[in-house]
């Protein structure tokens, strides 16, 4: 059940309503004198607590879209996933390993057009990504269009690489499945090409804060976003190695990294958007301290 | 080096410091969110009428 599921909010209140119930019908049990109604009654306020605090923070969560899963929630998003996606189709991902990284695909959804949930929109792919200069592991997604009769395994699809925090964030403008829905209705409309889009949260690693630079002696994100995912991508999908057909786009912090990275390295991205953007450099990495490289870089 | 576009949209006022910041060959447009279910329709369009990858 996905941290940001529904069902884990359902669950949660459903719990809640039976443990407060059950609390009010077991009340004279509770109330009894003696170690074990006090034992008993410890227990059902503890309980009770962890279950209606868990529903608030559940439901925070899916409205500030902080953590887009258990993993990012727990730190623990450098184990890599299942690998599922090794075929011939095109448009799917194959798997790098060794000095070359690594790109690992662990769950794929089928985007229907808006409008029309029978003509196939594409996919969303759920990825895992491992730099191999930088040494940064990701998570994030990757929306791979259908593939028409243009589609080719010729490698010259346009990418677009989207950061933000709210990717897993359901009903947020930049959630993964939002932006899929929206790609796979821009392009049966005929006005946007086959792109594919690359998502990825704006803190790609513990520590990197969310301003997608180099931390001296720390994450090396901008390295990832600048040398390792152009590789990676282009190694597991149909896309052009034309800096001119590199876009990267964000929203809040990651409109700012948006904003950096293709201003500090047009070779790799040629066009950025900052929908809803933050304009000035945001605080250093906490447990960086001081670093006056790192100011360098963000003024 | 080649030149970068960056397309604004959203919040105009914040982002007038990094217009008057922008210089050749930094080219910079201002757009607008689309309303509605799909609010980055406009965006993902304007991205890819800059790529010059419209079909």
């Amino acid at each position: 059940m996905g941290l940001t599921s529904p069902a884990l909010i359902a669950l949660l209140a459903v719990l809640s309503a039976l443990l407060m119930a059950g609390a009010v019908g077991f009340w004279r049990e509770l109330a009894r004198p003696g170690p074990i109604g006090l034992v008993m009654r410890i227990a059902m306020v503890f309980v009770l607590d962890v279950v209606v605090l868990g529903l608030i923070l559940a439901i925070a969560n899916q409205s500030g879209g902080f953590y887009a899963s258990w993993s990012e929630l727990f730190g623990t998003e450098h184990v890599a996933g299942h690998i599922i996606a090794v075929g011939r189709d095109p448009v799917a991902a194959r798997t790098l390993h060794g000095h070359d990284g690594q790109l690992a695909v662990t769950s794929r959804v089928a985007i229907a057009v808006p409008g029309h949930p029978r003509t196939p929109g594409g996919r969303l792919l759920t990825v895992t990504m491992t730099g191999p200069v930088s040494g940064i592991t990701a998570s994030g997604y990757v929306y791979a269009p259908p593939a028409g009769r243009r589609m080719t395994t010729r490698p010259d699809l346009p990418a677009i690489v989207v950061i933000s925090d709210r990717l897993g964030a359901t009903g947020a403008a930049f959630s993964a499945r939002r932006i899929a829905r929206t790609a796979a209705a821009e392009i049966a409309s005929g006005r946007l090409r086959p792109v594919v889009i690359v998502m990825l949260p704006a803190r790609i690693a513990p520590g990197a804060g969310r301003t997608c630079l180099d931390v001296p002696g720390g994450p090396q994100a901008a390295t990832f976003f600048t040398q390792d995912l152009p590789n990676l991508v282009r190694s597991g999908f149909p896309v052009s190695g034309n800096s001119a057909l590199w876009a990267v786009a964000g929203d809040s912090t990651g409109a700012y990294c948006a904003l950096q990275l293709a201003a500090t390295n047009s070779a790799v991205y040629s066009v950025a958007a900052a929908p809803a953007g933050h304009y000035t450099p945001q605080a250093a990495p906490r447990d960086v301290g001081p670093s006056r490289p790192l100011r360098r870089q963000e003024t | 080096m080649q030149p970068v576009t960056v397309l604004l949209t959203g919040d105009y006022p914040a982002a007038v410091p990094m217009l008057a910041l922008a210089r050749e060959p930094l080219r910079v447009s201002v757009g607008s969110l689309a309303g509605g279910e799909l609010p980055l329709a406009s965006v993902l369009y304007e991205i890819g009428r800059l790529l010059g990858t419209q079909p």
